[in-house]
């Protein structure tokens, strides 16, 4: 196979991610479904709020500036900005058909390796779906109860409410999801730690240097949870059929289970112990051409099933309290 | 300037991002420097082909459940059902090695076809996840090594191709924290495929090494979508 080889070549000459290059831009998104809303756009501080208009959903798009997002019992999406330096520039597009467009994007040229750090605030209806993407911000948002996808490349990725659905997307960030009455999640992220609290249903993470927590109040119907270099914790209740895998490969996996929980466990380190509070205590060590630590065992009758691997850590089973 | 202009700063001419003092020396040398304006003219092709490739790029396909539909299309009577375990496929794996040599090749075949697979979108949030059996069949583990970067060097090839052409508009540090989990993931990968040497076969290490291509796979989607900007 030839040999893969991604020579990342960055040019920071280049490096000035715009709201068009996140995705979006307004004027030209409005136009495209037909919808020429016109934007209004202001340089320095702002206060201001626009009527929800259809289906109630925000975009924010940020490149250069964190983005904090919380909600009211109102039909109005509020904006504020305190810009004194009148260095970012706010542009919102009210779209019926795709609700609130938020730009902000820094006025004039950033030199080479310089970030700005405003602050914009958004607060949105209760019920409003949510899409913020950032570059060097952070993200916060708290209490919006639709679907929310949120992206953020170095900053903290935080959200806090009762959406249905969330998504969670970062490369270098910690992404931080309480989402009790969530029914999926997925998070993904390079170098940053997830946390997740859930629902229950089904949940995706990875990550490939950071660690893994995740809980659920409900029971999980559906788990993948995976990272390369950190640890994954899991403690939820388990529905009666599903479907769980944990892997890593340096980290260690620790599992918290239901003491009447029913399920088949598949357990397997290479070069770490396996220790179990739940059933067997003495692992087989697996025959074999390698050599590897492993447990094939059933608890209770249901029909759960728990696959988790990794390379170099240990596995750990415990009761969950 | 006597000396070559750098690729950086000719970047930063074309952007019209250098001061008028540096714009008048790089006009100045490349008035008199066949070579800088043959740099500057590969510069310029390569702008061109990527400014080409921004907007249309991505058919966006789904590359797991793509292949996994084909793995199950031909994994019916005689055919390869999906290697890993999914509530839906009965929780079991596929023992046999003439099966898996098909579910590569059928694996391969797809990815090689799709061309445009490449622009793969992640699984959705409702996709079933994939569960890793640990009791695959036992494979020789140089015919399973083979098989699994005959199924993966395409696509990491062609995605590996797209970030080098994109990335010019990444961010430095963002390059640079891609290439640390990059390079985790393939010494990951590396030193499972080390334990696998010699061995004549082990179902477990090599669904390990499989999962660390996946992880640079679904890795570089990620870094192809970023470097779009």
């Amino acid at each position: 196979m030839r040999t893969c080889t991604v020579r990342l070549r960055p040019w920071p000459t280049r490096a000035r991610p715009s709201s068009t290059a996140l995705g979006l831009s307004p004027v030209i998104l409005a136009l495209a479904i037909g919808d020429p809303a016109v934007a209004t756009a202001q340089v320095g501080a702002m206060d201001r709020t626009w009527p929800a208009s259809g289906s109630a959903s925000v975009a924010v798009r940020a490149p250069h500036a964190t983005v904090r997002v919380d909600v009211w019992d109102r039909e109005e999406v509020r904006v504020r900005k305190t810009d004194p330096a009148r260095r970012q520039r706010v542009e919102v597009t009210p779209s019926p058909a795709s609700g609130l467009i938020v730009a902000v994007e820094p006025v004039g040229p950033i030199a080479a390796g310089r970030r700005r750090s405003d602050t914009v605030f958004v607060t949105v209806p209760r019920h409003a779906s949510l899409s913020v993407k950032t570059y060097w911000g952070a993200i916060q948002v708290v209490g919006a109860e639709g679907d929310v996808a949120l992206e953020s490349y170095f900053e903290e990725a935080v959200y806090r409410g009762g959406a249905p659905r969330v998504s969670v997307r970062g490369f270098h960030s910690p992404i931080m999801i309480e989402a009790p009455h969530a029914r999926s999640i997925v998070a993904e992220s390079g170098g940053g730690d997830v946390h997740v609290l859930s629902g229950g249903g089904r949940l995706r993470v990875e990550t490939v240097r950071g660690d893994i927590e995740a809980r659920a109040r409900g029971a999980l119907a559906e788990a993948d949870l995976r990272s390369t270099g950190g640890s994954i914790l899991l403690s939820a209740p388990l529905a009666a059929t599903a479907t769980i895998a944990l892997d890593t490969h340096h980290g260690t996996l620790d599992v918290e289970l239901d003491p009447g929980v029913g399920a088949r466990l598949r357990l397997e380190t290479y070069l770490g112990a396996i220790e179990n509070a739940l059933g067997p205590s003495a692992p087989a060590r697996r025959s074999g051409p390698v050599r590897a630590n492993a447990l094939d065992f059933s608890l209770g009758e249901g029909g759960a099933l728990i696959v988790a691997s990794t390379y170099r850590g240990d596995i750990r089973l415990h009761r969950r309290e | 300037m006597r000396r070559h202009i750098d690729r950086r700063t000719l970047h930063a001419w074309l952007d019209g991002e250098v001061d008028e003092a540096t714009r008048g020396e790089v006009v100045r040398h490349l008035e008199r420097c066949a070579a800088c304006r043959r740099r500057l003219g590969d510069i310029e092709t390569f702008l061109g082909r990527f400014d080409a490739l921004r907007g249309p790029l991505a058919p966006r396909r789904e590359l797991w459940s793509g292949i996994e539909r084909r793995v199950r299309e031909a994994g019916s009577p005689g055919g390869v059902p999906a290697r890993r375990e999914s509530p839906a496929s009965g929780r079991r794996a596929v023992p046999d090695p003439r099966r898996r040599r098909a579910f590569v090749a059928v694996a391969g075949g797809a990815l090689l076809a799709g061309g445009a697979l490449v622009f793969l979108s992640r699984p959705a949030p409702d996709a079933a996840p994939a569960v890793r059996s640990a009791d695959t069949g036992v494979r020789g583990s140089e015919a399973g090594i083979a098989g699994i970067e005959r199924a993966y060097g395409p696509v990491l090839d062609r995605l590996s191709r797209l970030v080098e052409e994109r990335s010019r508009g990444l961010d430095f540090d963002l390059a640079a924290s891609a290439e640390v989990d990059l390079a985790i993931i393939r010494a990951s990968r590396q030193e499972v495929r080390d334990a696998l040497r010699g061995a004549a076969g082990d179902a477990g290490l090599l669904a390990e090494l499989e999962q660390g291509y996946r992880s640079e796979v679904r890795y570089l989607e990620r870094l192809v979508s970023v470097a779009r900007f």
